[in-house]
């Protein structure tokens, strides 16, 4: 059973708890993240690329994970 | 109560023994794991997909639909979806100046655990093409999508046909 009015409570509580600044830095990285989920869908040929023809190749199982880290960010690719 | 969907994937050497999740920025609804409700939208999205092998499977699974919210067919639902999404795009314009996108507004609902024990949202939109409607100068029917956010409503996933891409 969904409970709507919980939900709304609950969300504008968790909105009003942020600041510009926090907002900003989570949208951020939802960003970066964003950016890296498309590679490959460019015109770049770039990791995502590489790394599907690599699971491609490789019979990897659709669906499959990779989540690694460069520098401060962490980054997920799905196969 | 359980209902039937269909998973386009490429069709590669090995079949998936599950469905596949999507991370992309086209994923509207934020990340999860995306089903078609008509089994011809499955086959169309895998006609039309640039698949490197060129060419598609469709799945097909058993979802236990209890806890999605269904803001195609259940007016409360759709009502509570469009309030939710307005009051969460209204804070980020007030706080950021910037409109999200739907993905953004339900990637936060999840990741700051406001969604609950909602597990999947239906959606749908109005294609506009042709092959769409029979009539003159309305698109009438729906595409539906479901996109799930906890696997363990995924009850089965099974390979139902394929078929090759039409692209070039």
């Amino acid at each position: 059973m969904i409970n709507y009015s919980e939900i709304e409570k609950l969300l504008i509580e968790t909105l009003e708890k942020e600041s510009p600044e926090s907002l900003r830095e989570w949208l951020n990285s939802k960003k970066r993240e964003e950016a890296f989920a498309d590679l490959g869908e460019g015109d770049y040929q770039t990791l995502e690329t590489e790394f599907g023809e690599f699971c491609y190749n490789a019979n990897t199982t659709q669906g499959e994970i990779l989540t690694f880290s460069i520098g401060e960010y962490n980054y997920t690719l799905a196969a | 109560m359980n209902r039937t969907f269909y998973q386009t994937l490429e069709k590669r050497k090995i079949r998936a023994n599950f469905a596949g999740y999507c991370l992309r920025t086209s994923a509207w609804l934020g990340s999860g794991y995306y089903f078609w409700s008509d089994e011809l939208d499955a086959m169309r999205w895998g006609q039309d997909a640039e698949y490197r092998s060129k060419h598609y499977e469709i799945y097909k699974s058993e979802i236990l639909f209890d806890d999605v919210l269904n803001t195609v067919f259940n007016e409360q639902d759709y009502n509570f979806y469009v309030k939710i999404i307005e009051i969460a795009a209204e804070y980020f314009i007030k706080k950021i100046n910037e409109r999200p996108s739907i993905k953004l507004i339900n990637d936060y609902m999840r990741e700051h655990g406001i969604y609950q024990n909602i597990v999947g949202v239906l959606f749908q939109d109005l294609p506009t093409s042709k092959s769409y409607s029979l009539v003159q100068n309305l698109f009438y029917k729906k595409r539906i999508q479901l996109c799930v956010y906890n696997k363990n409503i995924i009850l089965s996933f099974n390979y139902h046909l394929d078929g090759e891409c039409l692209h070039d």
